[in-house]
This record gives C-alpha cells, sequence and structure tokens, in this order.
C-alpha cells in the first residue's frame, strides 16, 4: 500500500469562494489564438460576467442541480457557460464540439448519447456550432433546448461542498459513456493536493493547449489557476495540434513554469516543431512538465529533452503522473525537480508515475490498482450498476495493472477495454463498430487493442477475415468513420481470437498473444479431438 | 487552383510527411489517410495562408483534394472580393 500522508483542507469549501477570492486578485486567463494574439480575461470580469450567465440561464428555467451541457471551443464563451452554469447553482457538462473538416456522423451520434446520458436539461453552445447540433438535439430532446450563453441580472446561488460540482466523462464515446458526478468537496480537495507539489505564489504562471471537457484541462489548469489563483494561458487544442511550436512559444514568452500534456504532445513536438518555430524561445522557466493521461513512453521523454535542451530544457521538470477522471484528476505525482525515474520491465521500459499526492492511497491487489481518497467521485451520474462496479467501502477500483516499486506506482498495462490515444479514452467498440460492412468482416469478430510501442499506445486491430478482407480498406474506413488512423490491421483465421465460454471477446487476453507472438489459429476439431475431450471429462467426473 | 494546390501539396508535404504529390482527385481519409489531426493540420495552414475561416459544416462539401481547393478559393472570394 502506498500512501501519500494526511489530507490536506481544500482551501475553499466550494468553486464559488474560491471565483470569488480570484476576482479580488489582478491575475486572470489569457487567451491565445493561431495567430498569438492574445485576449485578456481577468477573473474580476469572469466572476461579473458569469454573474450575469447565471441570472440568464436562472431566467431560461434552469433550477439548482440541473445539468447544463457546454458545447463550445476554448475562449471567453465557454467560462461565462462554465462558470454562469456554476453560479446558478446548476452542474456544468462540458463537451466535445465539432472538428473542422471531421467526420460529423460520429459527432452527431457521441453528442446525443452524451446527452441522453447526462440528462442535461439545456444545452449551450455558439450560433456556429448551434447549426451542427440539430440531430442531437432532434434525438436527446432537453427539456429547455439550445441556446447561446445567456444574459440576466447578475446572480449567484450558495453551494454546499457535498452539492455535485461538475459532470465529466470518463471516456467519451457513444458504446458506453459514464458521467463522473464530482463534487465542490472532491475537485477542490485534488486541486489543493496538486497545490501541494506545485507552487501557488501569483508568480508562477501556467499554459495549456488542453480540451476543456477533459479532467486534466478542466481541473488541473483552469480550476487549479482559480484555486491558487494564478495566471493561465489557453490554446485552443486544435491550434496546438495544427501548429505544436505555439505551446513552447506560450510558455517562453509567459516564463510560465507549470504545463501539462499527454505523452503524444511532447512526442508531436519533437517531430514536428523546427528551429524556425523557436527563434528566441527559452524553455528554462518550464519547471513542471507533468505528463499524464496516457502511458509514458520513456523513449519519447529522452528525444524530448534532447531536442530543446539547447532552448534552456532541462529534463528534470519532466513528472510522469498518474490519474483518472474518476478519481477527480490526479493519484499519483513524481517528485518535482527529479526527472523521470524507468525501469525495464520484461521486453518494454516503464516510467514510474510517482507517489500518491496527500490524503490519497494506492492499493494494488491483484495486480490491479485501487485508488482512494477524498478526490474520488460519489458515483457515475444515474447509472448505479457501473458505481457499484467502480466502488467499494471508497476504494475505485481504477481498471489500470501496476505494480510498487521502492515506494512509486508504475502502471503496466489495464484490466479494463479502454484504448487511450492521444490522452482520449476511446472504448474499444467505438473501432469495431466501424468495420461494419467491410468485405469479409464479420460483426463481432475483431477486437480494436492499444498496442504500446516506443511512441507510446497505438490502436491495432485484430480482425478474423475470410479472403475478401483487405487490411488497407480496413484501416481507410475506420479513418474514415472514426478520424483516427489505425497503425496496424492484422487479418487473422476465424476463430483465432480468444473468447469467453460465454463466447465474449477477451481483448485484454488478445493484446496479451499478440505482444507474446501466440496469436494463433485454432487448432482443427476433429471427431478424434471431441472424442478424447469426452473421454477426459468422463474420467475426471469418475474421479471426483 | 494552382496556387491552392500546391499549398496543400506544402502542407501534407512538409508538415504531415506525405511522401508523394497528392493528386486533385485523391481522397483525403481513404487515399491520402488523414486522421482527425491531419485534417486539422491542412485546414489551420490553409486558413492562415489564404486568410479565410472554413466551417465546421463545410465537412460535407468536402472529400477530395480538389474539392478542398474549390472550398478555399470560394472561402476567399467571400473573404477578399475584389
Amino acid at each position: 500500500m502506498l500512501s501519500g500522508g494526511p489530507t490536506v483542507p481544500p482551501r475553499h469549501p466550494t468553486l464559488q469562494s474560491a471565483l470569488e477570492q480570484a476576482a479580488q486578485s489582478r491575475l486572470g486567463l489569457s487567451f491565445l489564438d493561431a495567430q498569438e494574439r492574445e485576449t485578456e480575461l481577468p477573473f474580476t470580469a469572469l466572476y461579473e460576467r458569469a454573474r450575469r450567465a447565471a441570472g440568464g440561464l436562472r431566467d431560461l428555467g434552469v433550477e439548482s442541480g440541473d445539468r447544463v451541457a457546454i458545447i463550445l471551443p476554448t475562449g471567453e464563451e465557454f467560462m461565462d457557460a462554465f462558470f454562469g452554469a456554476v453560479l446558478a447553482g446548476a452542474v456544468p457538462v462540458p463537451l466535445y464540439p465539432p472538428v473542422r473538416l471531421g467526420r460529423m456522423e460520429e459527432f452527431h451520434r457521441r453528442t446525443a448519447r452524451m446527452l441522453q446520458t447526462c440528462g442535461a436539461r439545456v444545452v449551450l453552445s455558439n450560433g456556429r456550432i448551434s447549426r451542427l447540433l440539430g440531430v442531437a438535439i432532434a434525438s436527446a430532446r432537453p427539456p429547455l433546448g439550445l441556446h447561446a450563453v445567456p444574459r440576466g441580472a447578475p446572480h449567484e446561488e450558495q453551494a454546499r461542498p457535498d452539492d455535485v460540482l461538475l459532470i465529466q466523462f470518463s471516456s467519451g464515446t457513444t458504446v458506453d459513456p459514464k458521467p463522473v458526478a464530482l463534487t465542490h468537496r472532491n475537485v477542490l480537495a485534488n486541486v489543493a493536493a496538486i497545490e501541494t507539489i506545485v507552487p501557488t505564489d501569483d508568480a508562477q504562471a501556467g499554459v495549456s493547449w488542453l480540451p476543456l471537457y477533459h479532467d486534466m484541462g478542466l481541473i488541473g489548469c483552469l480550476l487549479l489557476a482559480v484555486d491558487r489563483p494564478g495566471p493561465l494561458t489557453l490554446i485552443p487544442p486544435e491550434v496546438f495540434l495544427a501548429r505544436p511550436g505555439i505551446w513552447l512559444r506560450a510558455i517562453s514568452r509567459k516564463r510560465a513554469t507549470i504545463s501539462v500534456a499527454p505523452n503524444f504532445a511532447y512526442g508531436l513536438c519533437v517531430r514536428r516543431v523546427r528551429d524556425a518555430d523557436l527563434a528566441g524561445v527559452d524553455l528554462s522557466s518550464w519547471r513542471f512538465a507533468l505528463n499524464g493521461a496516457e502511458p509514458v513512453a520513456p523513449a519519447v521523454l529522452r528525444r524530448f529533452s534532447e531536442r530543446f535542451a539547447g532552448h534552456g530544457f532541462d529534463p528534470r521538470a519532466l513528472m510522469p503522473v498518474y490519474g483518472l477522471s474518476e478519481a477527480s484528476l490526479a493519484v499519483t505525482f513524481t517528485p518535482p525537480g527529479r526527472g523521470p525515474r524507468t525501469l525495464a520491465s520484461g521486453p518494454r521500459e516503464l516510467a514510474s508515475v510517482g507517489m500518491p499526492l496527500p490524503g490519497i492511497e494506492v492499493d494494488i491487489r491483484g495486480g490491479r490498482i485501487f485508488v482512494r481518497g477524498p478526490s474520488v467521485m460519489r458515483e457515475y451520474y444515474g447509472n448505479p450498476a457501473a458505481t457499484a462496479a467502480a466502488l467499494s467501502d471508497g476504494w475505485l477500483d481504477t481498471g489500470d495493472l501496476g505494480f510498487e516499486h521502492e515506494g512509486e506506482l508504475f502502471v503496466s498495462g489495464r484490466a479494463k477495454d479502454v484504448v487511450i490515444l492521444r490522452g482520449r479514452n476511446h472504448a474499444p467498440q467505438e473501432f469495431e463498430d466501424a468495420l461494419d460492412g467491410a468485405p469479409g468482416v464479420r460483426p463481432g469478430c475483431a477486437a480494436a487493442v492499444g498496442l504500446s510501442t516506443a511512441e507510446g499506445e497505438e490502436l491495432v486491430l485484430l480482425v478474423e477475415a475470410d479472403g475478401d478482407a483487405d487490411a488497407e480498406q480496413i484501416r481507410s474506413l475506420v479513418t474514415e468513420r472514426t478520424g483516427v488512423r489505425p497503425h496496424a490491421v492484422h487479418l487473422l483465421a476465424p476463430g483465432t481470437l480468444p473468447r469467453t465460454s460465454s463466447g465474449k471477446l477477451r481483448r485484454g487476453e488478445a493484446l496479451r498473444q499478440l505482444q507474446a507472438g501466440e496469436l494463433r489459429p485454432p487448432d482443427r476439431v476433429t471427431l478424434v479431438h471431441v472424442a478424447k475431450e469426452t473421454a477426459r471429462s468422463l474420467l475426471a467426473r469418475m474421479r471426483g | 487552383m494552382d496556387e491552392v494546390l500546391g499549398e496543400i501539396g506544402r502542407v501534407l508535404r512538409d508538415e504531415l510527411g506525405l511522401s508523394r504529390a497528392p493528386r486533385p482527385e485523391d481522397d483525403l481519409v481513404a487515399d491520402l489517410q488523414l486522421d482527425s489531426v491531419g485534417l486539422l493540420t491542412l485546414v489551420v495552414g490553409l486558413e492562415d495562408r489564404f486568410r479565410i475561416a472554413l466551417k465546421e459544416e463545410d465537412a460535407a462539401a468536402v472529400r477530395t483534394v480538389r474539392d478542398l481547393a474549390a472550398l478555399v478559393l470560394r472561402r476567399r472570394e467571400e473573404a477578399h472580393p475584389c
């Protein structure tokens, strides 16, 4: 058992009171666009605007505890909607905005499913995105409809620490979205625990390009900045993905000390940032380069350190961390200033994700990682069966596999069926369903798994197929339907994929067999074989 | 049209590491294998270069390199009519 020691009390009882405090400071947010133009939003203005949005929401008929879905890009409107919902006593539920040139069918289905699952009473968006929400709104039918962020007379409801503050989705899919309900106390306890590692004086600037519909961007960056309070520069995720250099330039310009990203982002910078993008860039202020939300690949961290050492980047700033949305966000942190510690585990090299934060305990039971602490969720909203499966006696079954070594946690794999790509969780069915109608592929005869490579986790499809199937065609189809390009598609003889006795796919076992080179077609079942098996079971029964 | 096709080729080569020159009839996803990040990189590159804004709903009309080039030209005329 690993323990982070005594709980630190949250700095504020509710987010309302954190926001009131932040509004007394001269600090705030600043937004960068693709041309690196900056828009300032001081916390004072953010608070005033949120109070007016709260009044507008009450005028619309929003009541305390109502779920307010928010589908907006990173920007001022998002802040109005999110903090407006909080001050209205409602529960904000940030969802993914659509991607330009992205495939709309998937967006419609996913959005409708998430709106239904969280029981959204109203949806807030802007004119541009609203035009694309018709299908999802018609199918989910939120009672108060779809609106731009409303304005009214300033309003503020008081909240209690155990009221639900927000709902975030643990994996954003059409198949099995699980809405994680977090209270003010959960979130502010996690933020306070992070603040024991990351200093809170207001000279500590943060930069983030992470999406605000995900725990790491929303809680780890935005709500941390409000709670401390501290200055935070926000870059829309799509701007970072297209121009990764903007992230590093912003860190340099702001003399930022804190910035967090998933493993793939560090790899993307190595591959795509050119010397021309780095003129005058100095990364020596960056002391907390946190790395979480997907498995950490030590080789990527080394390449990142080498590539940017000439720009003042200190490899000891790299901090692999571990967390999950069911625990609000953060569970373990690498000690700051030390740098990554790695360990050979068979052919793989694993990075330590450090030690539990204060108030958090980590236990390994039969190889599975369990977590307990004040930031663990109360429930999956409206899903008691899933809640009972994940939580018992305050212990959260993370579904991740790991072990303890010299007082630190190493995450070695996953028992739950989730594929984590670019920091986002996907249910495997999302990719398996995308094979529907592909020639030579029968329904239910494919497994999507996340294979760890030197670059990080990659999507691999294991497909039982006959002679008509074509791996390249399957790859295109999945890319087209899901926006994710499979790293590899393996065509297998029917019957190769491991299944349970009731015929359910065993994806974890399929992945293990793939890695061990053991994925083989079944032995042919002959009459002799059947006779032998029958004889064996008869003998066993007689002996019993 | 050639200028836009040239810029599409440049982004695909320089930013996305495509080894061959794209043909106008190439399907962005099926032939060029662009995933959502690849598409975004292409969109933001073109928006910057031609000072236009592509919209989310534009996706429906765009399958091939030629479709994308035509869309960029249309948006550019709207944004800078002379």
